[in-house]
């Protein structure tokens, strides 16, 4: 007992905390904290897209049509069997098969750097047709178009960021796994992760349909 | 392991749940061709309900306490009063 960190109640009774960096509950209700100002962050951007498109319906519309339906789709996909694997990776290894879950992790890190590849095409296609924020060929279009694209490349920029941390977090879970800092009895640090992924798939869900389909 | 193979059979049913509602993403504008403004709607309809699925099932909010449903509960609350503060001052402005 001499060895555990100890906490006090308002009585001032000394209460022995057997371990500070195994609180599963706190970790994961830490993340949570961490998610939402995520999704106060995005739903920011999303409130001022709705706002545009309802000012700038028609220009929207056909703005959307530009973009390339298939691939955006094929990487709607891609994100979305990403969530399977890495939620799948998670359940291995709580089961003691850390082979399959170290499978699995590296899986979900290709599909994240392809879903990446496919976005960086769509964006280099954009910008060799001069479609990008403060370009001449853009800012002779219409207001809307000029705000649509604008809001295409801050979320879509923005959401490849997190897609980029999320590779990186998947790098320092296989690391962990090798050192034995993630282990069948404790995953909450790859639990924490596949929560993150998650939640970049959903900013993913609402950014799809948004861009790509509503001028199809 | 005997309790593996229902969350993996969980887990893939929600995976198809999923790319059923994908492919209605994809098919919902050709099957029933709107103007921008309602497309956007029902888009937005079928994204609700893949946020659910992959927040009740791939999250675990199903299974979360009371109190950690409460907490994301309140934050959407709040995202939601600033939406509706600010969307009608726009419709109305």
């Amino acid at each position: 007992m001499s060895e555990h960190e100890m906490a006090y109640d308002r009585q001032g009774h000394p209460h022995p905390v057997p371990d500070f960096h195994d609180d599963y509950g706190g970790e994961k209700f830490g993340l949570w904290v961490f998610l939402m100002t995520e999704a106060m962050m995005f739903g920011a951007l999303f409130l001022l897209f709705f706002i545009n498109l309802y000012r700038h319906t028609g220009a929207f519309g056909a703005a959307s049509a530009d973009l390339n339906v298939w691939l955006g789709g094929t990487n709607t996909v891609i994100l979305l069997v990403s969530t399977y694997t890495m939620g799948l990776a998670t359940l291995m290894m709580r089961r003691g098969r850390t082979g399959a879950s170290k499978r699995l992790l590296w899986g979900t890190a290709v599909m994240a750097a392809v879903f990446l590849g496919i976005k960086a095409f769509e964006w280099s296609v954009d910008i060799h047709h001069g479609i990008y924020p403060g370009s001449g060929i853009l800012d002779a279009r219409d207001d809307g178009t000029i705000l649509f694209f604008g809001l295409y490349f801050v979320m879509t920029g923005l959401h490849g960021l997190h897609v980029i941390a999320g590779i990186a977090l998947m790098a320092w879970v296989l690391l962990l796994i090798r050192s034995g800092g993630v282990r069948p009895d404790h995953t909450i640090v790859m639990k924490n992760v596949t929560l993150y992924w998650d939640f970049v798939h959903l900013v993913w869900i609402v950014l799809f349909p948004m861009f790509y389909m509503i001028g199809a | 392991m005997q309790h593996s193979a229902p969350d993996i059979a969980l887990y893939t049913k929600v995976l198809a749940g999923l790319l059923l509602l994908t492919l209605l993403t994809f098919v919902q504008p050709s099957l029933y061709h709107m103007t921008p403004g309602k497309t956007a709607v029902v888009q937005l309809v079928i994204a609700v309900m893949k946020i659910a699925l992959v927040g009740a099932f791939y999250m675990h909010l199903r299974r979360e306490t009371a109190y950690l449903k409460g907490y994301v509960l309140l934050a959407f609350g709040i995202l939601m009063i600033f939406f509706l503060l600010v969307g009608t001052d726009v419709v109305h402005s």
